[in-house]
């Protein structure tokens, strides 16, 4: 069996790269990153005239000078491990730009293929392209394609198959003007060092002429005085660097080959792209319709999974927690076992899978709005109001997300392109008050604001925006300061968005939270049981159990007192400890410890009509079958007696919200924080809106109270004050340390 | 932000940044080679789509793709007049 040869697709981004990927292996593909990097890196095979070729999609890039990420990436692969053939897809629609990328390739000296794609277009805007003239101007095959709808394949596998077997290098070379005499003496000089480095000499030269610190650490400052001597000789004859030199040469090749072989239908119709964005942009229709589609991205992401997600929770929590704790009690296993199964891993794979939905429509509706070509308009119309807190326009959507839950919305943001903008989006989108919040929220109003609930509910909703806002603010102003976001963006056609392409997108980030967030969500679950089922071992009874309980329960308050928590309200400060797990947790807290429940009720459940009444309630949320009832309505009396009894006053309880609304995210969100962000900047969050909530809440509370207790409060407010001017400095102190070391 | 100076020689060029709605221009110089690369390259033929004063970015055209790009970005590259007539 030979081994495959190796096809590497080299293009811009928006040229149907991976459309095609996906066609030629038909996306049995095995993606990953590339090492070190969070880059994608997909790699699939196909077969043709009995050979195997693996094909490896590389980043889309504009150019190979290496500046960011992706374009680093690719370099290092066409250098370091050259494939047998390069398939460079160039847009027909946009041919001159697509060839820049394609002159670098040809001063690269790899066997190559053109793919000229998406021709159709390039009909569509009134342009053909003669490919045959442009394959006998590079000196290699050209093969034209409609990616999306499988045209050309066949004969761009044949074209693949030819090259690679007879590595046949392209014809054609990109010749460098007044450059060109320095580049061929140069290139003199460094045959041998070339040859060592294993790299075409010829590229070489070149490379070291443009000052390419990749090319000077492969040679390691041999030639340096060789390149000055060049450069002096060059500037003799004209005002131009060799670099520039370069590049005027670069783009008189290509605008002659454009010119040579792109025939423009000479009445330039207006494109329907253009007229779209005539009303898309627009201020009377441009934001109405932003407007509509996000308030779907919202609905389809957190409404229409919300049934589904409850239905994961219930039919899972019986199927791998209920059910096999009566098993394994029943079969007599050690109590710490059961713990460590039923609790540990049956509840964490539960919590895993209840986060799938929304992620699968996160990702889905993000892919979606990029096929179309709608997102960088989005981005664009959010962009005037986000460049205030110093992020670009596409952080409106994780932001909207979090406000269904924090966990989507920090995947979220992998569609924002500079890490710099990806962490300061994810530090803000927890204070998007999550979904799982409600419950408590609702639970207090009926407690204590029984006639101006849904009131007191928009104003913590209200408030946790703003205090994103504000984050945005200080953060832009301290710890990311210095950072001007100035950019260029391709507006891509708009474009009917192709399912499968979009499934595949959201099947590869549905894997990646699996295996990456997934598995630690699963360890700390099992630790965390572990951790409770020792405790409750080795306490001699139940009732020294809950005795130890309540005493940690009384020593935490402490530290909540400034914000109105009396010592007798210890469930409520241990609330929070268990909404560290889930949010929705605390209002179950609450419930057990205020009634003195030492353990949740031990009661077989009849599993098989649970899961009936479980699927009864799917189908009815999706509107099928009867209403539910509200059953739960008769349960929560106890609880909001007890509320009403343990808080002091309606200020102690708005406070308490308050801190549950900003402080630290629900452990499986930070775990999907510490993955995406680093761990650093995991705990940053944790400390940060920890801090925050106790500030926000204390002050607050103070406040609420200061008639009663000016002296206490001013104390407290100036404490609090003391505290923000401390943390600020302390951010402006790592903002300014951050860049200097970013640009050391 | 430091406008560049205009050379002598392009008495009738404008920055990016000022290009009308509905203008054209050939691009004569482009300090920021990422632009460059991604199609704002000197010679291209630049279509202005979208520039309001109060707008941070602008919608144009060069050559036969569109962009958004940053004021700031604008204001560094020189376009001078096209031969063509301004197309609506």
């Amino acid at each position: 069996m030979k081994a495959p040869l190796t096809v590497a697709l080299a293009g811009n981004p928006n040229t149907g790269k991976t459309t095609l990927f996906n066609h030629l292996t038909g996306a049995r593909e095995r993606t990953g990153n590339w090492t070190g990097v969070t880059v994608d890196c997909a790699q699939a095979d196909f077969a043709a005239g009995g050979r195997c070729f693996r094909v490896i999609d590389l980043p889309g890039i504009y150019s190979f000078t290496a500046d960011t990420q992706d374009e680093r990436v690719a370099r290092d692969y066409l250098i370091k491990t050259p494939p047998d053939v390069v398939v460079n897809i160039l847009d027909a629609s946009n041919l001159e730009r697509s060839l820049y990328l394609t002159s670098q390739l040809l001063d690269m000296r790899v066997p190559m293929v053109v793919a000229l794609n998406q021709t159709d277009i390039a009909e569509d805007h009134g342009l053909s392209v003669d490919h045959q003239h442009l394959s006998q101007h590079l000196g290699c095959p050209v093969v034209p394609a409609v990616a999306s709808r499988r045209i050309g394949l066949e004969e761009l596998k044949a074209a693949v198959a030819r090259v690679a077997e007879t590595r046949a290098l392209p014809a054609a070379r990109v010749a460098f003007g007044d450059a060109e005499h320095a580049v061929q003496r140069l290139q003199m000089c460094l045959i041998v060092a070339a040859d060592d480095a294993a790299v075409d000499s010829r590229w070489l030269a070149i490379k070291l002429l443009e000052r390419d610190p990749f090319a000077r650490d492969l040679t390691g400052n041999l030639f340096e005085e060789i390149v000055s001597d060049e450069t002096a000789r060059l500037a003799r004859h004209s005002s131009h660097t060799p670099a520039e030199a370069i590049m005027d040469a670069r783009l008189g090749f290509i605008r002659g080959l454009a010119r040579d072989v792109v025939k423009r239908n000479l009445d330039i119709k207006r494109r329907l792209s253009d007229i779209a964005d005539r009303l898309l942009l627009s201020r009377p229709l441009g934001i109405p319709f932003f407007l509509l589609v996000m308030y779907g991205v919202f609905w389809l992401t957190v409404n229409l999974t919300q049934p589904m997600v409850d239905f994961i929770d219930t039919s899972l929590n019986l199927l791998l927690v209920e059910a096999p704790r009566q098993w394994l009690l029943a079969a007599r296993m050690p109590e710490i076992l059961v713990k460590a199964l039923a609790d540990g891993v049956g509840s964490g794979l539960t919590t895993v899978a209840t986060f799938m939905p929304p992620i699968f429509m996160i990702f889905l509706c993000l892919s979606l709005l990029e096929e179309s070509g709608y997102m960088a308009r989005a981005a664009f119309i959010m962009d005037r109001f986000l460049c205030h807190i110093g992020l670009p326009g596409k952080a409106f959507i994780p932001l909207l997300v979090g406000f269904g839950c924090t966990v989507p919305a920090l995947m979220a943001t992998r569609t924002l392109e500079q890490r710099r903008d990806r962490i300061m989006t994810m530090l803000i989108a927890p204070f998007m008050s999550c979904g799982a919040r409600l419950p408590i929220y609702a639970v207090f109003a009926m407690a204590f604001f029984p006639s101006r609930g849904g009131a007191m509910i928009f104003s913590l909703y209200l408030t946790g925006a703003a205090l994103a806002i504000l984050s945005g603010l200080l953060l832009h102003r301290t710890l990311f300061q210095g950072e001007v976001s100035s950019f260029v963006m391709e507006l891509p056609p708009y474009h009917l968005p192709v399912l499968r392409g979009c499934l595949e997108h959201v099947w590869f980030n549905l894997k990646s939270f699996l295996f990456r967030a997934g598995k630690l969500i699963l360890l700390i679950a099992v630790a965390v049981s572990m951790v409770s089922g020792l405790f409750e071992k080795f306490a001699s009874s139940p009732e020294t159990a809950a005795q130890t309980r309540a005493a940690t329960g009384r020593v935490m308050t402490r530290a909540f007192r400034p914000m109105g928590m009396s010592e007798d309200n210890w469930p409520a400060a241990v609330g929070l400890l268990s909404g560290l797990m889930a949010k929705e947790a605390i209002v179950g807290t609450l419930d057990a410890l205020y009634a003195q429940q030492a353990a949740p009720a031990e009661d077989p459940v009849a599993i098989g009509s649970e899961l009936r009444q479980a699927l009864i309630t799917l189908a009815s949320d999706y509107g099928f079958g009867e209403e539910r009832g509200g059953a739960a309505e008769s349960a929560r009396s106890g609880l909001l007696a007890s509320i009403r009894q343990r808080f002091s006053d309606r200020a102690a309880a708005y406070a308490y919200l308050l801190f549950v609304l900003i402080y630290s995210p629900c452990f499986a969100a930070l775990i999907v924080l510490g993955r995406e962000a680093g761990w650093r900047w995991m705990f940053f969050a944790v400390v940060y809106q920890t801090v925050l909530a106790w500030n926000a809440a204390t002050v607050y509370y103070q406040a609420a109270k200061f008639t009663e207790a000016p002296a206490r409060a001013v104390f407290w407010l100036t404490a609090v004050s003391a505290f923000t001017a401390a943390g600020i400095w302390l951010l402006r102190l790592f903002g300014a340390r951050r860049l200097r070391t970013e640009h050391a | 932000m430091n406008p560049q100076k205009k050379p002598s020689a392009l008495t009738d060029a404008q920055f990016l940044a000022e290009l009308k709605d509905g203008a054209r221009g050939v691009i004569a110089s482009n300090p920021d080679r990422k632009s460059a690369e991604m199609g704002l390259f000197p010679g291209a033929v630049v279509t202005m789509f979208r520039n309001r004063k109060n707008e941070r970015s602008l919608v144009i055209g060069a050559g036969d793709a569109r962009f958004l790009i940053s004021r700031t970005i604008a204001r560094q590259i020189l376009v001078s007049p096209s031969n063509f007539r301004v197309q609506q």
